[in-house]
This record gives C-alpha cells, structure tokens and sequence, in this order.
C-alpha cells in the first residue's frame, strides 16, 4: 500500500514536471518569443531593444538554463504582466479563482447528485419508460456541444421567459445566477455518472449476494440502496478522471457563454489578443489540478474498497 | 431465468411495440445514416444547393427569419445573419469545414495512434515503456488549455487546428492497438512469417495491421463525433478558424449578441453540430457492438 502511495506521487509529480516543461516549451519555442510578448508596441522596434530583450528573456542562454530562470518566476508566482494593460498577472488571477472555483463547486454538487441518483433509478428500472428517459437524458448530454446547450438556455430562461439573468454572477450569493451557468455545466459530467453509475448497478444486481439477500426477504429498498449501491458506488469514482477532463472544457466553454468573471473566460479572452503570459499560468493551473485531482482518487479508490490490495 | 427482476424486456405491450421499433433501429443504424448521409451532402455540394455565397452579406436584408416566420425571404431558407449573409449558405460550408477538419485529423490522428500503437506493442521493452508513459501523460493533459496555448502562440489556422485535432485522438489508439499487438505478435503464424524471413515492416504492416483494423475502424468511428465537438468548441472560443471562414462554431458565437433580434443565427448551426454529433456517436457505438462489443468500456 504505501509502496503504491509513493509509486503514485513519484509519477504524478513526473508528470507535473514533464506538463511544466511543455508549457514552456510551447510557449517559447513555436514562434520567437519576443513577437508574442512584445504583441502590438514591438512594431518598430530597434535592433538594440530587440537584442536587449533578448537577453532579459535569456534567449542566448541554453534551453535548460532557460527553463531554471523561468521555473524560478513561476515558483515565486512572478507570471510576467498582462500583455494588455501591463499590470502583473498574478493578482488578476487570484481575483478569478474564486469565481471559477464556486461555478464548478456548484456544478460539480448538481452533476454528482443528478448522475448518480438516476443512474440507480435507471437501472433498477431497466427497460421501463424512465430506464429510457434516463438514458436519453444522458445521450443528449454527450452530444450537445456545453456552449449549444447554454446557449439555448438563454434563449428560453432570458429572452423568451426572462426568469434568469443570461450574464455576470452578480453580487454576493446570487442564486438565479448560478441556476443556468451551473445546470449547463452539469450536465455533460452528470451525464458520465449517470451511465457509469448505470452499467456498474446493473453488473452489481445480477451477483449472487443480491439473490441472497432478496430470498433472504430483505425488503426492494435495502437491497438496492444497502446492498447494490454501495458496491457499485465506486465505479463512477474511478470515473472521475474521466469526467474531470470533459468538466475543465466544459467550465471554460460555459464562462465564455455566460459571461462568467473567472479564469475560464479570462483564458478566452487572452487566446483572442494572443496574451501569452495570461494563457501559461491558466494552463499550468489547470493541469496540475487535473493531474492532484487524478491522484486523489486513486488514493481514496484505496481507502474505500479495503479489497484492492496495491501491489 | 425468468425470475430476473432485471431484464431487458420492457413490461408493458405500448412499451415493447416500441422496444421492438427501437430494437429494429439498434439493429440498423437507420435515422443516423441517413441524417449523416444528407449532411454530408449537404456539406460536400454546398457550392449547388445553396443560392447565396456564404461571405455575400445584403444590410437591407439583415436578420431575415426563416421561411414560414413573418417577414421572411423565400431565397433565404433559413433566414439571415446581423450582416445580411444567408444563415443556409453559411451552415452549409460551415459544416464543409467542420467535416473536412475532422476528418484530415481523423486520418492523421488514427495513422500516427495506429503506428506507435503497433512499434510500441510489437518491440515492447524501452520503446513500449517510452511510448506507454508518454500516453499516460498525455491524457493526464486537458486537451482544451493546450490547444487555446499553441492557438495563442502559433496562430489560428487550418493546418494548427487540424494538428491539435490530430493530437487529440492519437492517444486512444495507441492503448487499444497496443493491447492488441500484445497478444498478437505471439501468435504461430507471426513466428513463421518471420522464420521465412520476412522484414520487421512487412510483419508489422502486413501481418499484425490486418488483425487490429477493426479496433482501429471503432475507435475512429467513436472519436469523430468527439473531434466535430472539440472543433465547435475550439471556434467558438476563437482558436479555430480564423474570420471570414464560416466555421459552425464561430456562427453560434456570433449569434449570442443576436439572441433576442435573431435566435436562428446561433440556433441553425448549433442544430447541425448536435446532428452531427449524435448521429456519428450513435454509429460509432453500432459498430462497436456490432464489430468488437469488447471495446464497451470505451
């Protein structure tokens, strides 16, 4: 077990270090560097400055000694200056986080409880109206693109019925903000629980234990909640990974549609004036969120099935 | 086993007609084929069916509705857009370049998936563990934030997006056919090929390639329906394509500051994604079942 644990950290942090690397990589060596950072005031730009530039950027040291110095900023959360107002990133960034964090907090509640309830229900119910109103629920989920699907809420819940507010979050906890942005959002991962949760239950229900405990007169709810369920609750735990990736998408495409203040829109905003210094701490945000997260998972995977033995 | 509380057979007769109608459809992918069909041609023929070039706007015939709505053209189906372009036209070569993207990195994706699918399996050692972790990392990377990264740093382009859409699928290849290669490189007939003397590559692509098509034709069938997603989703935010070019995506976000003068703006391409969409994951999974029902996990 703690064998495993180390194995598992050991290669996450690789893989952040390898992300890390990437990042810059990209980011310095497709195009020159001094294009994209200069963006608009670098046109006329004379000879001497660009060589000066240069060397604040150390584009005449080698590759890894480039990498250290950049590595350093980023540890010190120096992320450079906002190529548009020429004010530092970081404090921009700490301000949209929260935001971001409380959408898909929230998203992440409703996708957890629409998904998994109904993934029970659906297949308790297999091959009955609702088995297919279920299913049918989570086949649309997959295949409306998020920003299609916010879209159109807005068009029923703003223009047609005006019950909700179609942009901003507005001030304090206002619920009617986060009803569309959230449920949109929850959708395609409520989806994932949702089939996940379905195929496990249905594996789970067919075993020999479920026979026992029903001819044993355990009564139709015990069985299901107490006995089925909570084998087959890990499966769309495992699932997370999964759906995790779709939801970071998915909470960009919908601040973009909602108007949300938070680092997704941000993110968007940067791609379409070219921000690099904006975009890279986005990017290395996200992905070591996605990578802890997967980590996290698989430890508590552990934790809750005391049958896996890591070997 | 009758006494199987949990069986596929629906319970009521209304409900098992239309069991039976649904099974027919399961059977053959009907309605999906048929919508994929049109579509395409659609796509494919744009330049005849439509009476409008998708770039012409007409300001005295801004935000037309579609036909049968009041005030509307009988020229302009669908209605038009807040510069006066044909919303029809612009669906119709906007989908030719959803469609054509996709599947240039369908093809170069499943290529170079297939390829390092195969080295990986067939000489294992360092070069599967080289491979193998590379793939790990990969999908522990959000796809999205890389692809807004090297659309911000490279540029919007046609060959950019195709690239980031190419890299996007070639990972769930290399597992699948890596796994297959695995029990098919000890296979008799491999050994003997290679006793009479056949070459490394006449072994790979020969031998082995024939035994893992169908996984590859499944996988792809299920990703292309992801890849016309990832493409939408990419020239809404702004990274595909670059303006002009009427992208899908791009005409639904465009549509969002018209929501209340004019919903068929974003509402007409958004309509012809979801089709796309559905109608290839619903065709991916047939074949599926149909070729390898193994593969269900996917």
């Amino acid at each position: 077990m703690w064998l495993y644990l180390l194995r598992r950290i050991v290669t996450s942090s690789l893989a952040v270090i390898v992300a890390t690397m990437l990042v810059f990589g990209l980011s310095r060596f497709l195009a020159d560097p001094r294009y994209t950072l200069i963006g608009q005031a670098g046109y006329g730009m004379s000879q001497e400055m660009w060589e000066k530039l240069g060397d604040e950027l150390h584009l005449n040291d080698p590759v890894p000694i480039q990498f250290g110095y950049w590595a350093a900023d980023v540890l010190r959360g120096d992320f450079g200056k906002d190529l548009i107002d020429d004010r530092p990133v970081l404090p921009k960034l700490q301000q949209k986080i929260g935001p971001s964090a409380k959408l898909g907090l929230v998203a992440w509640v409703i996708a957890t409880v629409i998904g998994i309830p109904i993934g029970v229900i659906s297949a308790v119910t297999r091959g009955s109206m609702i088995d297919y109103c279920c299913r049918t629920f989570a086949l649309f989920g997959q295949a409306v693109p998020t920003f299609f699907a916010g879209i159109l809420a807005i068009l029923c819940f703003t223009v047609w019925l005006d019950w909700l507010p179609a942009a901003g979050m507005g001030e304090g906890f206002a619920v009617k903000h986060y009803i569309m942005p959230a449920s949109v959002l929850a959708w395609l991962p409520a989806a994932g629980y949702l089939r996940f949760t379905r195929s496990a239950m249905l594996e789970v229900l067919d075993s020999e234990y479920i026979k026992l405990a029903r001819a044993k007169g355990v009564s139709n709810r015990s069985v299901i909640w107490n006995h089925a369920f909570r084998n087959a609750s890990l499966i769309p735990l495992t699932a997370t990974a999964l759906v995790l990736a779709g939801f970071i998408t998915g909470s960009v495409l919908v601040e973009a549609v909602f108007a949300w203040p938070g680092i997704g829109q941000y993110a968007v905003q940067a791609v379409q004036t070219n921000n690099i210094n904006v975009l890279v701490p986005i990017v290395l945000i996200f992905t070591v969120l996605f990578i802890v997260t997967n980590l996290i998972v698989d430890l508590m995977y552990g934790l809750l099935d005391p049958r896996i033995r890591y070997t | 086993m009758s006494s199987r509380p949990y069986s596929d057979t629906p319970r009521n007769g209304l409900l098992r007609a239309g069991n039976d109608f649904l099974e027919f459809f399961k059977r053959w992918p009907v309605i999906p084929i048929v919508i994929l069909v049109f579509l395409v041609a659609v796509a494919v023929f744009a330049p005849i069916v439509t009476a409008h070039e998708p770039l012409d706007g007409n300001l005295r015939h801004r935000l037309l509705p579609p036909v049968g709505q009041e005030g509307s053209m009988s020229t302009h189906i669908l209605g038009t857009d807040h510069v006066g372009r044909d919303v029809f036209s612009r669906v119709a070569y906007g989908s030719r370049v959803s469609l054509m993207v996709a599947a240039v990195a369908l093809l170069t994706g499943t290529t170079l998936g297939t390829l390092l699918g195969l080295i990986a399996g067939y000489f294992g050692g360092l070069v599967d563990e080289l491979i193998s972790r590379i793939v790990d990392i990969w999908f522990a990377f959000p796809f999205l934030m890389l692809a807004l990264l090297i659309a911000a740093v490279v540029g919007q382009g046609m060959t950019t997006l195709m690239g980031l859409l190419a890299i996007l699928i070639w990972s769930s290849y290399v597992r699948y056919v890596r796994a297959e290669v695995l029990t098919l490189r000890e296979r008799d007939y491999i050994a003997l090929a290679r006793v009479a003397g056949a070459s490394t590559w006449r072994i790979l692509l020969k031998h082995i390639l024939p035994g893992v098509t169908n996984t590859v034709v499944v996988v792809a069938t299920l990703r292309a329906g992801q890849l016309v997603l990832a493409e939408a989703a990419l020239s809404f935010l702004g990274a595909g394509l670059p303006p002009p070019t009427p992208t899908l995506g791009s005409m639904i976000s465009d549509g969002r500051d018209y929501l209340r003068e004019a919903w068929w703006i974003a509402v007409c391409p958004g309509v012809a994604i979801f089709l796309m969409v559905m109608s290839l994951n619903f065709l991916g999974d047939w074949l599926r079942d149909r070729i390898d029902p193994r593969l269900r996990q996917l």
